[in-house]
Order: structure tokens, then sequence, then C-alpha cells
């Protein structure tokens, strides 16, 4: 469990971020894109508790990975309760259909 | 110049000038209106004409009995100012100059205007153009007293253009017949020629003497020092120092002043424009071409007679003595009852010039005065006779017969017996017997010729008599066709009026009065005894006494210097001359007559007086086609002209149009050029430039088209390429 080489895990991340990146890009509903970026923000996490791994005198990264985590459920909580409002606005939460007049 | 403006104007000098001025414009107004409304007026407006004219008749009575040996009038106004300078101006003057001279001419002008036109009611009647006759004579009338009374040269000059003018006009006035319009163009051009040489002697006079004003010229010339051969002239108005000219300098500024004469009087080698200008109307030519325009070169001469200097005084006294003799010449092989008063008018102008040449300036003027009165009646005569000769051609005779060629005519004396009565004082004045007018002057030009002639080869050149041997010769050459003139006309069987009824009724014809008072006047006019109380002798003339050098130029003889003086003195020793001259010129022209009367003879004997031929032996040619002069001036000026013309023509076709439109062609092309490189190259840089902002401007609705995710993308690749470029570099 100790010697878990380094790149492995960033390449995990990496493709952690691609897969939030692609659900952001492509997902219609807003709530599947709230998850593509929670999977970007826990991708970040996984780097940043490598990095500490890799480099462990100090607990910077597993600190800032758990402010991370705060502040994304914070976040989710306030994107949450956006997507609310524009379902109550729009009466949708389909990205492409959320549009105002004036934006073309 | 302002200096014009004398202080010694009194009221009295100011309203005589304003007088002259309404003489001067009464036949121009009258004139205009006649010429412009004549149509719509009662009677053609020719009642308008005459009464205006008759006014300014008696008006110029009345100017001369106030100034005639009485005083001067010299008002002048400004007229124009230039600018030369920052500060200078000069200013130019016009005004009204009257002496003796010019009332004598303002009432001859008008009288003989007068007169003309009264005649021309009937001689003109039913002309289609009646009314632009009298609008043009009032025009003519206008310009000849606008000559009279103008004090400068300038001034002056205008007007003698303007007769020039109105001389074209009425030359022209059959403008149908192509003769007409020819000899029209030919009395301008030929008159144009002289002026050249007038406006040369002005500018001349200008450019050293600072003015045009004649009484300043004369002041001018009359205070120059003559200091071995050149002039010296003391301050001018505005000249800083004294003008010197040369001799020389002033000979040709004479001689171009004389040029205006030698065109406007005909003289040699200019005068072949006269006899032409007989084509127009006879009342025409006997007011214009024989007793008022013609006769304003002279007054020119005398005008400007201290401009002269004695060099420029022999060619005119030359140019005129030959005029006469050549004009007398070519009188005589003339048949044109027309043509050989125009010819003996040159020959008389001749005298005139001559007599100015050699000093006899007051019998010049006299000659002028008298001959204006008997050749305006002879021509009066010339056009009753003409009249009727119309009337029977068109009457009796069924071919066409020049019913001007005096061959065809005679007997007249018993058909127009008053004309003849009338033709025969004047055509005797003419000639120059006792107890007529002509017989006055022409004693006075020729004796004042001898003295000229005998004053100037005291240094043993005989050949000035020349001069007055011309003279002589001509009064016999008068004698001689002024007889044969007369006989041809009046005399022997008439031709043309053969039945008898026909006879009576242009006796008839005659007798209108209108016709008939005009000439009476005239030939009674003719008589020495109006103008001086003893008709054999010049020397009481009054006209004379009146136009003396001493009195028109006020006692500066001018550049001629001692000349008159010295002439003066030289009759006064020998006086001998005056009587010699009067005896021999009446005997000449008693023989003169006595020959043409031998002519006459001879030609009825013969039975060859109504056989129209062209002149067969060598010198009747040479005079009936006037020394070839026509044929000289067409062969040596007109022909070359007409060839450089054409030359100038073609060159211009064949050379400067060529490149012009060469030119033309390439400045196309090039336009084209340059409007493909506008359309492709300038027009498509700015359509490239729009297009290129036109999909920078879609790119950028592209990107913000209201999207997150796309927007989140674009964040996305920015980002990426970001960290391309840091890991690039």
């Amino acid at each position: 469990m100790n010697n878990i080489p380094l790149i492995p895990v960033l390449l995990l991340g990496a493709v952690l971020f691609c897969l939030g990146i692609l659900a952001v890009i492509t997902k219609r509903h807003a709530i599947v894109v709230l998850m593509g970026i929670e999977l970007i923000f826990n991708a970040a996490n996984l780097n940043l508790v490598a990095f500490n791994r890799h480099q462990p005198d100090l607990m910077q990264g597993q600190v800032f990975s758990v402010f991370v985590m705060v502040i994304a459920a914070a976040e989710s909580a306030v994107a949450l309760a956006i997507i609310l409002k524009v379902y109550s606005y729009f009466k949708t939460v389909n990205l492409d259909q959320i549009r105002h007049e004036s934006d073309v | 110049m302002n200096q014009v403006a004398a202080p010694l104007l009194t009221p009295e000098q100011n309203s005589l000038a304003l007088w002259a001025l309404l003489v001067l414009v009464l036949p121009l107004i009258a004139g205009g209106l006649v010429l412009i409304f004549g149509k719509k007026l009662p009677r053609q407006g020719d009642w308008l004409a005459i009464a205006t004219t008759g006014l300014a008749f008696f008006l110029a009575l009345y100017l001369f009995f106030q100034v005639w040996e009485n005083k001067t009038v010299h008002v002048s106004w400004s007229w124009f100012q230039l600018a030369t300078g920052k500060t200078s101006i000069i200013s130019f003057t016009a005004g009204v100059y009257l002496d003796n001279l010019a009332v004598l001419m303002l009432v001859i002008v008008t009288f003989i205007s007068l007169l003309v036109q009264v005649f021309s009611v009937i001689y003109m009647h039913g002309e289609w153009r009646y009314h632009h006759y009298f609008g043009y004579l009032g025009i003519f009338t206008f310009s000849m007293l606008g000559i009279v009374l103008s004090d400068n040269l300038l001034l002056l000059f205008i007007f003698w253009e303007l007769v020039g003018f109105s001389s074209y006009l009425l030359i022209g006035f059959w403008y149908e017949k192509d003769a007409a319009v020819l000899a029209g163009k030919k009395a301008f051009l030929f008159n144009r020629v002289g002026d050249i040489g007038f406006l040369f002697g002005i500018f001349l006079l200008y450019t050293y003497l600072q003015t045009f004003d004649l009484t300043l010229l004369k002041n001018a010339i009359a205070t120059g020092v003559n200091q071995g051969g050149t002039f010296i002239f003391p301050v001018l108005t505005g000249q800083a120092d004294s003008v010197t000219l040369s001799y020389t300098l002033l000979t040709l500024a004479g001689l171009g002043i004389f040029c205006g004469c030698v065109g406007k009087s005909a003289q040699f080698p200019l005068q072949v424009w006269l006899p032409d200008a007989m084509e127009g109307p006879t009342p025409v030519s006997s007011l214009i071409h024989a007793a008022t325009m013609v006769a304003a070169g002279v007054y020119l001469l005398s005008r400007c007679f201290p401009f002269f200097t004695e060099d420029a005084l022999l060619v005119i006294a030359i140019i005129g003595a030959l005029t006469a003799l050549l004009g007398a010449l070519a009188a005589t092989a003339q048949y044109d009852i027309k043509k050989i008063l125009a010819f003996s008018t040159i020959s008389q102008l001749g005298y005139m010039v001559m007599g100015m040449g050699v000093g006899a300036h007051d019998a010049s003027l006299l000659h002028l005065v008298t001959h204006a009165f008997f050749k305006a009646s002879l021509f009066l005569n010339a056009g009753i006779v003409i009249h009727a000769m119309h009337h029977a051609a068109h009457e009796f005779s069924d071919e066409h017969s020049d019913v001007q060629d005096i061959r065809n005519m005679g007997g007249f004396r018993k058909i127009l017996p008053f004309t003849f009565y009338a033709y025969i004082p004047a055509a005797a004045a003419l000639v120059g017997l006792p107890l007529f007018s002509g017989f006055l002057s022409k004693d006075a030009i020729l004796t004042g010729a001898w003295a000229w002639a005998g004053l100037m080869s005291q240094n043993g050149n005989l050949l000035y008599y020349l001069i007055p041997v011309f003279g002589f010769g001509s009064v016999l050459l008068t004698g001689f066709y002024m007889a044969k003139h007369c006989f041809y006309i009046f005399f022997g069987e008439s031709k043309l009026y053969k039945e008898p009824e026909l006879l009576r009724e242009n006796k008839t014809a005659e007798a209108s009065g209108l016709l008939l008072v005009p000439v009476a006047i005239l030939a009674v006019l003719s008589l020495a005894f109006f103008f001086s109380l003893n008709p054999f002798s010049y020397a009481g003339s009054w006209v004379m006494q009146g136009v003396s050098w001493q009195k028109l130029l006020t006692g500066q003889p001018g550049l001629s210097g001692g000349l008159l003086p010295a002439i003066t003195t030289y009759l006064h020793d020998a006086s001998y001359i005056s009587l010699v001259t009067a005896i021999l010129s009446v005997l000449l022209a008693v023989v003169g007559i006595w020959l043409g009367w031998l002519s006459y003879k001879k030609a009825v004997t013969a039975g060859s007086l109504s056989t129209i031929t062209a002149p067969t032996s060598g010198f009747s040619r040479l005079a009936y086609y006037h020394f070839y002069l026509d044929a000289f001036y067409e062969k040596v000026i007109i022909n070359p002209f007409m060839r450089l013309s054409g030359g100038a023509a073609a060159f211009d076709k064949n050379f400067i149009d060529y490149s012009l439109n060469t030119f033309a062609k390439i400045m196309v092309v090039l336009a084209k050029l340059i409007g493909w490189v506008d359309r492709w190259l300038v027009d498509g840089t700015v359509h490239l430039l729009v297009k290129v902002a036109g999909l920078i401007g879609r790119l950028g609705r592209f990107m913000q088209n209201g999207k997150v995710q796309s927007y989140y993308i674009f964040s996305l690749l920015g980002l990426i390429l970001l960290f391309l470029y840091i890991l690039a570099f």
C-alpha cells in the first residue's frame, strides 16, 4: 500500500478529469453537469492527495483536499439551489433550452 | 492728367460742352430707336431720324456761332482709372474739344447727314429694310460726330472704329448681292490695316508722353527742345525725369498716325477699297464715302499736325500727291458713273493729304469743306441719274444693260434738266473753275505745295517740285474725266428714253421735291461766294482764316518746327506764286475739259459712243484696272495668306488634331488600366477587409451563442492553448 507509484494515480486523476469534462460538455441535464463538476473536483483532490503522498513532510495536500471537499459540498448546495430556481423560471433544466431571447 | 480740368472752366463752357454732347447722342438715340422700333413706327420712323438730325444740325449751328473765332472749349471728365502699382494710379479723361475746326466739322457732318437722309426718303423708298438704313445712318452720324468732338486719341480711335463699322454696315446694306458683301469686307479689312498703324502711333505717343489728351500732347510737344536730333521734353505728369525722344521715333509715331489716315481716307497704297465701296446705296456713297468719313483722315492729320516731324510730313506729301495723280488717272479710264466719282474722291483726298504734307494746313481743310459739299452733290445727282436709268431699263429696255455705265446714258440734259443744272456747278467746283468753291481750295493747296517745294529745294534738290507737278497734272486729268463724264451723261441722244411719254413721266419723277431740295442746296453751296467774299482769291476766305494753323494749333507748329512760319514768309515774299498758280490751274482745267470734249467728239464721230468694250490700249487698261493694285494684293498678300491659312488648317487637322486624338486614345487606355487597378486592387482590398471583419464578426457571434457548455469549451480550449504556450516557450 505504501509503494503505490505516483504516475498511475495521476493518470487516474486525468481520466477522472476528462470524464468530468465530458459530462460537463455533453450532458443536457443540469444536475448531470453538476455531477461532472463533482468528478472534476475529485480528480483534482486525487491529484492533491497523490502529490501529498509523494512528498509527505507536510500535510498540505490532504488538508487542501478536505477543504476542497467542504467547499465542493457547499458549492453543490448553491448550484442545486440555482438549478431549482432555474427550473421554477424556465420549467426545465435542459441546458439547451435555457436561453434568453437576447442571446441570439 | 487731372490738370485737364483747368481752373478757367466757366459755367458757359460747361454748358457748351453739354450741348455738344447732346448733338453727339441725338443721332445715336434716333438711330437706335429707328433700328429697334422702326417697323412699328409710322413711315418706319424716317421722320424721327430726320427730325433729330435736323435738331442736331441746329444745335451745331448754335455751337458754331458761339465758338467760331470766339473761344475754345475744352471740357473733360474723368473716364476711368487704372492702378499701375501699389500707390500710383493713372486716370484717363474723356472730353469734348470745341475749336473752330470742330464746330465747322460739326455743322458740315450734321448738315450733309440731314440732306442725305431727306434725299434717301425718296431714293430708298420701298426698300424692305428701310428702317435699318436710317438706323445705320444714325449710328454713322453719331460716330462721325464723336471723332470730331473727341479731345483725346483713345476716344477718337474708338469712334474711328465705329465709323468704320457703320461704313461696313452701309456698304453691305444690300447683302443679298455678293459684290456688296465682298466690298464691305474689303473696306473693313483695308481699314484695319491702316488702323493697326494708327494704334501703334497712339501707343508710341502714350508710352513716352503718358497722355492721350490732344491738348496735353500738343503742349508737351510745344515745350520740347530739339537738341541735335533728339527732343527733350520737360517733366510730364507722373514722370520723374524729362523724356528724351529720338527724331526717328517721333517720325515713326507720326507715320503710325498717318497710317490711320491712309486707311480711312483711301490713300495709296490702301485706296482700293473705296471704288468697291460704291456697292452701297448711292446716298451712303455721298455721305460716307465722299463727304464725311473719308475726310476724317484729313481731320485727324489736322488734329495731330503738331506730332508730325518734317520727314513724316514729307512722306505724307508724297503719298498724297501720288494718290491724287493715281486716282485721277484711274478715273479717266472708268465708265461706271459712281466709280468715276469714287476715283475722283480718292484723287481729291490725295490733294487734301498732300496739302497737309506740304504744310498748307488751312488750304487742305478748306478743300475738305468745299469737297464735302460738291462731292455730296455729285453723288446725289448721280443717284438721281441711276434712279432714272433703273426706271428706263425697267420700262423700256429688255436687255440687261448696266445702268451705271455712262456709255448707256446720254441726253439726260433734256430728261433731267434740274439735275443737269445742279450737276454742272458741282462738277465745275470739282474741276476747279473760277467762281466755284473748288477753285479756291485747290488753288490754295497748289500754291502751298509750290511754296513748300520752293522752300525745300533751296538746297538745290529740284525733286521737291514733283509734288506740285503731280498736283497740277491732276488738275488737267480732273478736267478731262469730269468733262467726259458730263458729256456722256447729259449730252447727245438718250439711248434708253426713246418713247416720249416715258420721258414725260420721268420728268415728273425728277420733280419730287425731297430729291431736289438737298441737291439744289448743295449745288448752290458749290459756289465760291459762300467760302470767300472774293471768289477769285482764297486769301480772304473766312474758312481758311478760321482754321489757320496759327489759330488751330494756338501758334505752336509742333515738331515740324519752323516749316510753317517759313512757308508763310516764303509765300509772303514770293506773292507771284499765288497768281501764277491760279492762272495755271484754270488753264490746265480748261485744257482738260477741252481734251474731254475732244475725246467725246471722237467717240461720237467714230460711232463708238455706246459700244461697251473692255479697254484695249496698254495705258487705259492699266488705269481701268486701277494699276492692277487689286490684282497685286490678290497675288502678293491674299493668295499667300490663303495658302498659309490652308496650310495652317492642314497642319491643324493632320498634326495637332492627330496628336490630340492619339493622346486621347492613350488617355483612354490609361484610364481603363487605372479602372482595372481600382476595381481589383483597391476595391479588392476593401472587400477583403470587409470580409475579414465579417469573418471575425461571425466567429464572435459563433462563440457567443448563449450555450453555457460551449462557453465552457472555449474557455477550456483557451486554457489548453495557454498551457501549450507556456510549455512551448
